[in-house]
């Protein structure tokens, strides 16, 4: 408990100079370098995007007042955790740490995984800043096309133009807000119900069980793709909206699989049985007793279910099911480069990048957090 | 061994049903009057009433249901309002062609998949190992789509400003065929169709051969520690034999039942793959009936690619049965 009071370094004036310092000198490497990280590079983004910055009190847009929220707070947040932490409360002896403490240990020292959540963590900054990371408009068409369109990668337009002129890298900076929301919730969706629906099916056994379980089994048979194909098809106009919540309407099955397989061994053990000889309702042992020790499973198939998801909802946008195409979605600018392959590769090619190491964080952070959660499934 | 495969066709049956039944109700939410077509200046209300009538469009929903289970299971899916032809007719062309796809797909993610499996389980730690792992890593993230295009990019159009680049690795961009096709002797199109194959199989397929790569490392890893190897190794049999006979029996056993797991999502995968690569199966037949609103189309085609889904993992489940005696006598059905 001592140890980290007793370094306590009385360094005000280093910490107020760079965050992350005060961090690095005392070999806390991870949180140094990851609150040096944040705070240099929310600065560069003040610094290279000034005007930008300063344009929010004009442009009147609420996206620019998100930004600047999130600049502001991620500012202030590297300094302040830095004078915070560095002040000595980062204690690591913690007498009887919790299972999530524990597991949080195992996940730091998990490379790759606080890598994955490194990248994760860059892409919804970039979400949020978008507007202050470009000039450009997403889908604004200058009246001058031909003399702006299918232009290569250069320094004015990192990733060359489209086949309207507009600049490839910041509709796919816009993209990114469109696939992780549409991936977030949606994921948020399906694994509420799956974990409900599995849960319930788990516990109660019997007619419940045999039911629900042949509804998940016959939703599974259809191929996930075809299946949402088929149901969107339905809608004269798929809408953002519509598409989450189909995404989320048709996933759940696998989530309600593992949390059934889980509750199942989990149903006969003592503390269940205790909190029913209390005399406890069904629901209340479900919700209090049952899903929070089931949580870890459900939580690395979230993070696995979101790439997942991201990479659905791609393919959908691709064959045009998901938004519409001005907006931008990274399945849109794939298919909008699409037809001219050739010419303009970089239109095609850039969004799927985006995809890969968009997917790539979250399979990471997944397989980091199935190692931290539950060791026994390490592969 | 025929008792269970009899214990697994029944239990395929409630499936199908399911299957049948949500597909109707999906049929019952679609939007428009399925007699639209008809509804032209020249069709007299009283016609329109007559083909209601006729196509029992005025009964009760569960009349109406029975009467479609009927039709649908003994093989009729209706008329396909744009192309004008029966859709069992346009399914029968088409169906080979996708099972060729996702065939010659399969055929690649278990030999690739096996192969730098066992590489990597043998290199445990080693420089490939972890080269091979993170490269798996990247291709199972890819979304196939993409990766056909850049295929595309690559190994069709690219290539051919390569001066030195080898005839033969020059692909076909789209299609099943080429143009002279008709007039190729049996081994020309034999060649002709492997050729077109190449790029939207590997599109297909790769990302599932890096996960099955996966599976296989760890599969490997956990029977090369199993004391039978030891012995075969003690009594001074080659690396080679022992891994390769003694070894990959066994490892090999968990991975047929992958072969269930990967086929729903091959399946999802080659709508895309084909849509990408103009190739003429199901999956680019339920696109376009999607884009055209063409709703009796869209449903037996989901209809069939579910029935897919169940008669391969009817098949993956007797395949494993067959190689392992064991699950035969567990009675009931394996998670």
């Amino acid at each position: 408990m001592s140890s980290g009071r007793g370094g306590r370094g009385r360094r005000p004036g280093v910490a107020a100079l760079l965050p992350g310092l005060p961090q690095l000198l005392r070999g806390q490497r991870l949180a140094g370098f990851s609150l040096m990280a944040l705070g240099l590079s929310m600065l560069a983004v003040l610094a290279f995007g000034f005007d930008r910055v300063l344009a929010t009190f004009t442009a009147g847009r609420v996206d620019r007042w998100i930004a600047l929220l999130t600049l502001v707070a991620a500012l202030v947040a590297a300094w302040w955790l830095s004078a915070v932490w560095a002040g000595g409360r980062r204690a690591d002896a913690v007498g009887g740490a919790s299972g999530w403490a524990i597991a949080w240990r195992e996940f730091k020292k998990n490379r790759p995984a606080v890598l994955g959540l490194y990248l994760m963590v860059a892409l919804y900054l970039v979400t949020l800043l978008a507007p202050y990371l470009t000039s450009y408009d997403p889908t604004e068409i200058v009246d001058d096309i031909l003399s702006v369109r299918h232009l290569g990668p250069s320094p004015d337009h990192l990733m060359g133009t489209d086949k309207y002129g507009r600049d490839v890298y910041t509709r796919i900076l816009y993209g990114a807000r469109i696939s992780l929301s549409i991936g977030f919730i949606a994921v948020a969706i399906s694994i509420t119900l799956g974990t409900l629906v599995g849960a319930v099916s788990g516990y109660f056994g019997g007619v419940v069980d045999t039911v629900l379980m042949r509804f998940v089994d016959t939703l599974i048979s259809f191929p996930r793709l075809v299946l949402l194909i088929t149901v969107i098809a339905l809608f004269e106009q798929p809408s953002i909206l519509i598409v989450v919540t189909v995404l989320g309407l048709t996933l759940w099955p696998s989530t309600a699989r593992i949390v059934r397989s889980e509750v199942l061994s989990l149903r006969e053990r003592e503390f269940i049985e205790a909190a029913r000889a209390l005399g406890l309702g069904s629901p209340r042992i479900i919700l209090r007793h049952i899903i929070p020790n089931v949580l870890g499973p459900v939580i690395v198939a979230a993070t696995l279910g979101l790439g997942n998801i991201i990479l659905i909802e791609a393919g959908l946008s691709f064959l045009g099911l998901s938004v519409r195409p001005p907006t931008p979605s990274w399945g849109v600018i794939i298919n909008d480069g699409r037809e001219f392959l050739l010419e303009a590769w970089w239109v095609s090619t850039f969004p799927g990048l985006a995809i890969v190491f968009t997917v790539v964080a979250f399979n990471l952070i997944g397989d980091g957090l199935r190692d931290a959660l539950d060791p026994r499934l390490r592969m | 061994m025929t008792a269970y495969i009899v214990r697994r066709l029944l239990q395929a049956i409630p499936l199908v049903l399911g299957i049948l039944t949500l597909v109707f109700i999906i049929m019952q939410a679609a939007p428009g009057d399925p007699l639209a077509i008809y509804m032209q200046p020249g069709v007299s209300p009283e016609v329109l009433e007559q083909m209601r009538e006729n196509y029992g469009l005025d009964q009760p929903v569960h009349v109406q249901y029975v009467r479609w289970l009927k039709t649908f299971l003994s093989g009729d899916f209706g008329v396909s309002v744009t192309q004008n032809r029966p859709i069992a007719s346009i399914l029968a062309d088409r169906i080979p062609n996708t099972l060729l796809l996702s065939g010659t797909s399969l055929l690649l993610i278990f030999a690739i998949g096996i192969g730098l499996g066992i590489i990597q389980a043998v290199r445990q730690h080693s420089g490939l190992d972890h080269a091979l792992t993170l490269g798996a890593l990247f291709i199972y993230s890819m979304p196939s789509f993409w990766l056909g295009l850049m295929l595309i990019l690559i190994f069709a159009y690219k290539v051919h400003f390569v001066e030195w680049w080898p005839e033969v690795l020059k692909f076909p961009a789209s299609g099943m065929d080429s143009v002279n096709y008709d007039m190729l002797g049996t081994w020309g199109r034999f060649t002709d169709r492997l050729h077109h194959l190449v790029l939207p199989s590997i599109a297909l397929g790769v990302s599932s051969a890096a996960s099955v790569a996966r599976y296989m490392r760890s599969s490997m890893l956990e029977v090369i520690r199993q004391d039978y190897i030891r012995t075969a190794r003690a009594k001074g049999l080659p690396e080679r034999s022992v891994i390769l006979k003694h070894a990959l029996k066994n490892a090999l056993l968990p991975i047929i039942t992958l072969l269930g797991l990967y086929l729903p999502f091959l399946f999802s995968g080659a709508v895309l793959v084909e849509v990408v690569f103009a190739w003429p199966g199901v999956g680019r037949m339920i696109y376009d009936a999607v884009s055209q609103r063409d709703y009796p189309t869209v449903m037996a085609t989901t209809f069939v690619f579910a029935v897919m889904v169940v008669i391969a993992n009817l098949i993956a489940d007797i395949l494993y049965a067959a190689v392992d005696p064991r699950i035969r006598y567990e009675g009931g059905r394996r998670e």
